[in-house]
């Protein structure tokens, strides 16, 4: 009887080892899909490197020194925080002038930088009119030193001349290379009191006209550098500045990718990414494959509404173009046994689409099987649905974002003639816009989330 | 009331059954087995009855799939069977109850058998949109339009003609006049 016992006892510790070793296969087998987004945010090296900071020496910055009753004068107050700022994230700071050309400055000469003197025109009379800034030059420079930060600050007006042909092509071919570097591009722009003259103004004609009655007009800090140094100049200003009100205050980021980060990689997807609903269905659990993939499993039926979102403010850069386009990439397996023990293997569907993804101010919808809806699915049968979602496509935010205060050649004579008190920068959306699509050119199609869900359909 | 009148309606009702109804009862046992490798029936399903489009693009095999249906098929059958003898039979036994008293009065209950009949279809297809349209089975999922409607066309005609001559042979003698053709069938010892 013992030894009849004993050989019950062997058979069931065999059969229930053999029983914990067949594993459930309740999700299929399939390659992860991993991102490929380079993070911009982070520095190669942890020294400090060299900034470099351009003053516009044109004439018609002194209009910004000088006060302007009943308009406030941030730009002495804003270059003071520029300098205090490079000294503090460079390891040196090359302080130069630039005009028609580049100039190292003096350190006696810095101080002056927030006076009317700095900006005399020294030269002759002729050098002196229709003087425009050589910024083409601090792109190249920007290039030549990508481990650097470049901050410029100017008026940055800019003639049509310097905005197409091979002028055109001396800001676009830096500009891509500086962005392949993982490099980026900060605009701030600042609404100042100006008590000057404003020269340069383009006619129909083909000659240039001046215009004295501005008594405000914005000035622009171009920052060219690791995303991490622009953060840091754009958040001291505007914390110092603008803190109250953001009116006379705008920025935009341009980069090689808008895109701030992978969800999956950081493990940012949860529960609260889908309807709370989904959490009340039967047997729902929430966990992720290989550390990676987030998985809604439940029970589901033709009535369950999945809806995934992701704010706006997870996946893109602030400030950044943003993303116009996104989309998505879906795969699905089937089995018609519902129960993951009895699964043996699972069936590649081919469905085509079944969801459509919709982006609003702030978050990305993807609206699970609106193509394809549950009731056209069949119940009593298990589906495995993985969405990967990608950026396609760069966005134009930030044209928008500085439309309000460009002013096309075109158009500038008959807004010279209108009186305007405040007065708006040549050209500044063209330029804008040639920074976006140098950006579009160097973004890759990037893959910002993955998630399935595992679901077994009943009524 | 003689018994031995009823019995033999009974009697001659399940020969009137069988003659069409065994055709049912092989077709139910061939599905109660299930899906037999790549048998001909099971190709014409495929072909005829469910959404071949879905179902491979569902990338399942046919095979493993139709289990379900044929297990549907397999019960609907024999719920239309059962409930086939079961009006055939009661209408058979019920036959003996009318009050015949008068030549030509059977014809007077025809009224009842087209009720009867009428309720004994409305069963037929409300079995078979049971089976076919409800959620009680999954494996509805699968059935075409066109399937849906083979499948009740067939139902309703196949299920009536066994119905009828089920009843055909097993209404009394005397009351045969009630029933469709009824009065056709000759008068002999043995109907």
């Amino acid at each position: 009887m013992k030894k009849v016992l004993t050989q019950i006892s062997i058979i069931l510790l065999v059969l229930s080892i053999s029983g914990v070793q067949s594993a459930e296969k309740c999700s299929p087998d399939f390659e992860m899909s991993k991102s490929s987004i380079v993070n911009n945010n982070q520095n190669d090296s942890s020294e400090k490197g060299e900034v470099f900071v351009f003053f516009d020496q044109s004439t018609t910055m002194q209009g910004f020194t000088i006060d302007q009753p009943g308009q406030e004068n941030l730009y002495v107050n804003i270059v003071d925080d520029i300098q205090q700022i490079a000294e503090n994230i460079g390891s040196d700071t090359i302080y130069q002038n630039f005009g028609t050309e580049i100039n190292p400055m003096q350190d006696r000469d810095v101080a002056k930088v927030k006076t009317k003197k700095f900006y005399e025109c020294s030269g002759s009379s002729v050098a002196c009119n229709n003087q425009s800034s050589t910024i083409q030059e601090i792109f190249k420079i920007a290039e030549e030193i990508p481990e650097a930060t470049h901050i410029v600050i100017t008026h940055l007006s800019l003639q049509d001349r310097q905005l197409v042909g091979n002028e055109s092509k001396q800001i676009r071919g830096p500009l891509t290379s500086i962005l392949k570097q993982g490099k980026s591009i900060g605009i701030i722009g600042v609404m100042n009191s100006f008590n000057g003259k404003i020269d340069n103004i383009p006619l129909r004609s083909g000659e240039y006209n001046e215009y004295l009655d501005a008594e405000s007009r914005p000035f622009y800090i171009l920052v060219i550098g690791n995303q991490d140094n622009i953060n840091r100049i754009k958040d001291n200003i505007e914390e110092n500045h603008f803190s109250s009100n953001k009116e006379n205050f705008k920025y935009a980021l341009i980069t090689s990718s808008p895109i701030l980060q992978n969800l999956n990689e950081n493990k940012l997807i949860d529960e609260n990414n889908m309807p709370t609903k989904l959490a009340r269905e039967e047997n729902f659990n929430f966990s992720y494959i290989e550390d990676y993939l987030p998985v809604y499993k439940f029970t589901g039926n033709k009535q369950t509404k999945m809806k995934f979102k992701i704010k706006n403010n997870q996946i893109v850069v602030p400030g950044s173009t943003g993303v116009s386009k996104f989309s998505i990439s879906e795969k699905v397996w089937t089995t018609n046994k519902t129960k993951c023990k009895d699964i043996k293997g699972w069936n590649e569907a081919n469905f085509g689409p079944l969801s459509e993804i919709t982006q609003n101010n702030d978050e990305l919808v993807i609206d699970l099987f609106t193509e394809k809806p549950l009731k056209k699915l069949f119940r009593g049968v298990r589906y495995f649905y993985k969405i990967d979602v990608f950026a396609d496509k760069p966005g134009n935010s930030s044209e928008k974002e500085f439309s309000e205060w460009s002013v096309n050649s075109s158009d500038i004579d008959k807004f010279t003639q209108s009186n305007p008190v405040s007065f708006k920068t040549l050209n500044l959306e063209k330029f804008v816009s040639i920074l976006n699509a140098v950006s579009g050119d160097t973004f890759k199609k990037t893959l910002i989330a993955s998630f399935a869900v595992n679901f077994n359909l009943t009524k | 009331m003689n018994m031995k009148h009823i019995l033999r309606s009974v009697l001659l009702s399940a020969i009137g059954l069988a003659l069409l109804g065994w055709v049912s009862f092989w077709f139910t046992t061939l599905n109660a087995f299930g899906p037999d490798g790549e048998s001909d029936l099971l190709q014409w399903y495929f072909n005829k009855l469910v959404q071949k489009e879905e179902i491979t693009s569902s990338g399942m095999p046919w095979e493993e799939l139709a289990v379900s249906l044929y297990n549907l098929l397999a019960q609907m059958t024999t719920a239309l069977l059962s409930t086939t003898v079961v009006a055939a039979l009661l209408w058979s036994i019920g036959s003996h109850f009318l009050n015949v008293n008068a030549p030509g009065k059977a014809k007077f209950y025809f009224i009842y058998w087209i009720i009867f009949t009428g309720i004994f279809m409305a069963i037929v297809v409300g079995i078979v949109f049971w089976f076919t349209k409800s959620a009680a089975f999954n494996a509805a999922d699968y059935l075409s339009d066109d399937g849906v409607i083979i499948i009740s066309a067939v139902s309703f005609i196949y299920y009536f003609l066994v119905y009828y001559l089920g009843i055909l042979l097993g209404t009394a003698r005397f009351a045969r006049s009630s029933i469709l053709f009824g009065n056709k069938i000759p008068v002999s010892e043995l109907l």
